[in-house]
């Protein structure tokens, strides 16, 4: 057993070595967000009655009342949704990192003929192919997850030292709203699942990278590309009602409507006092929604399919030789 | 083929980790006394250093047989000597087994206690070497002499210059004697001798 986890452990360290854009991308991403928010904290511009001050200004000149009047909604507004908001900056960018690592990471070990190299190794082929596919389903869910939750701390700690610095009330402000430690919870348990939804499509670019002769990204689009235009002609010329079964919406629907926020869409307004209207299209982690994947038969039927493609995937990797 | 995007410090690892019966304080042994550095890259490494590297992370397995396919092709000489005297200083015991797949016959020769050759998947010869000193050997002749070495059947006949060169097996030596002289039969001309000069399949184990 010990031999069998220190496996997956060398085969998983040896794939991040590889591909290190996998820690990279989030590292970069957490940094430049802290970056940006500090810039913004110090330099940032913030238009008020009319005239533009600088934040740090703003915060010092303007009476606390008014600061807490827009405080207690956008203040709050924004804390509530830091979690799920900077998930989506994360998530977004490490979809094109995760498609192009499981379309290279099989056909790669063919092209640089290292596959002879893994082969002479006391290594199942299932091992290499599932620790490959833990990789992109569980370790860099995991280092999203962590990115946040130190860019998010970070975030939060540069803003508590901004609050008391005009004397406001952190805690109230931006750490109650926040719910830090309810949306991490939801956030771990949002990315266990994500990573259920993710397996058709990452099992489907895993089996084009084991047998694609040249550019499997290409192939991973171009069959299912191909058949979503078959289907759509077939309804346009027969009649019949195909599309619903359409491979391409069905890779989109994996990519972005999983239980992970991809999307975030900002409006700020500050002169309208109205919560809803100044902080909009904010996800928020919902247990019920994150649960709720799991009540899908999609997600399952999902799983089934899965299993099949890796097994494919598996077998061509079995057969694989230098390209 | 090592993947050429690992450093070698991280291969070790890797091995190590998959490996339950890779030795490293052996390998990282092994390496010291080599000129690749820890931290490079398989990429950066030349041909030697490579082939280097791979049997450093080879030998440091402690098992029971070892196969080695054409391990010093396109090596230089100097780099294939110490190879196979590494090979048997260091690996080597008497409850270990050694494969070696090669075409370089003569520069195992002397390393070997068993020979094998396979055409086109065939055993053409399976024989110890002590058998094969005894049953094989070579006739030098000058041209005078080789017309009577014809007449006793030799498995090959070579000219070399003003000499004929001829291949027997189990011959009579006294009669071989008087033709001209005797010698030990060489792996490679025993080789080229059984396998025909001419079959691209041909391989010696």
């Amino acid at each position: 057993m010990n031999a069998t986890i220190n496996a997956y452990r060398g085969l998983i360290r040896s794939e991040l070595r590889e591909h290190r854009s996998l820690v990279l991308v989030p590292v970069s991403a957490s940094l430049v967000l802290v970056l940006l928010a500090m810039l913004g904290f110090v330099f940032g511009n913030i238009e008020w009655e009319g005239e533009s001050y600088r934040w740090l200004t703003w915060l010092a000149t303007v009476p606390t009342e008014t600061i807490e009047s827009i405080e207690l909604s956008a203040l709050q507004q924004a804390s509530r949704g830091i979690t799920a908001g900077l998930t989506a900056l994360f998530f977004l960018p490490m979809l094109v990192v995760l498609f192009g690592y499981l379309c290279g990471t099989l056909h790669d070990d063919r092209r640089d003929r290292s596959i002879l190299f893994w082969k002479s190794l006391p290594i199942a082929d299932h091992s290499s192919v599932l620790a490959k596919l833990a990789v992109a389903v569980l370790v860099v869910p995991a280092i999203i997850v962590a990115c946040v939750l130190i860019t998010q701390g970070l975030v939060m700690v540069m803003g508590t030292i901004g609050l008391w610095f005009i004397g406001l009330d952190p805690m109230a402000l931006i750490w109650k709203p926040a719910q830090m430690l309810t949306q991490s919870g939801l956030l771990i348990l949002a990315v266990a699942i994500q990573a259920l939804w993710l397996l058709p499509a990452a099992g489907w670019l895993l089996l084009c990278s084991a047998y694609a002769p040249r550019v499997p990204w290409l192939f991973a689009l171009a069959v299912p590309g191909a058949l979503s235009i078959g289907l759509r002609l077939m309804d346009t010329l027969l009649g019949t009602n195909l599309k619903r079964w359409d491979p391409m919406i069905e890779l989109g629907q994996r990519a972005f409507q999983g239980p992970l926020p991809t999307t975030i869409q900002l409006s700020f307004n500050l002169d309208a006092r109205e919560a809803d209207t100044m902080v909009q299209g904010i996800p928020l982690l919902q247990l019920n929604e994150v649960l709720g994947f799991l009540a899908s038969g999609r997600l399952w039927l999902g799983l089934l399919v899965a299993a099949g493609l890796i097994a494919l995937a598996i077998e061509g990797r079995r057969r694989a030789g230098e390209l | 083929m090592l993947p050429r995007w690992a450093r070698v410090d991280h291969l070790v690892d890797l091995v190590e980790s998959v490996q339950p019966k890779f030795d490293r304080a052996r390998c990282l042994h092994y390496l010291s006394t080599t000129r690749i550095p820890a931290k490079a890259k398989v990429r950066s490494l030349s041909k030697g250093m490579v082939v280097q590297l791979h049997l450093a992370l080879i030998l440091a397995i402690e098992a029971r047989l070892l196969v080695l396919d054409e391990p010093t092709l396109g090596l230089d000489i100097l780099f294939r000597k110490t190879f196979y005297t590494r090979l048997l200083e260091d690996y080597f015991t008497p409850d270990r087994s050694i494969l070696i797949s090669t075409h370089q016959v003569e520069e195992i020769e002397q390393l070997l206690t068993d020979v094998m050759f396979i055409r086109d998947g065939r055993i053409v010869l399976q024989a110890t070497m002590e058998s094969v000193q005894r049953d094989y050997c070579e006739l030098v002749v000058s041209a005078t002499q080789a017309e009577a070495a014809r007449q006793l059947g030799p498995l090959q006949e070579r000219r070399t210059l003003a000499q004929h060169r001829f291949i027997f097996k189990q011959g009579d030596l006294d009669a071989l004697a008087t033709l001209g002289e005797v010698r030990a039969c060489g792996l490679s001309d025993l080789f080229v001798a059984l396998m025909g000069e001419n079959q691209p399949q041909e391989r010696a184990a």
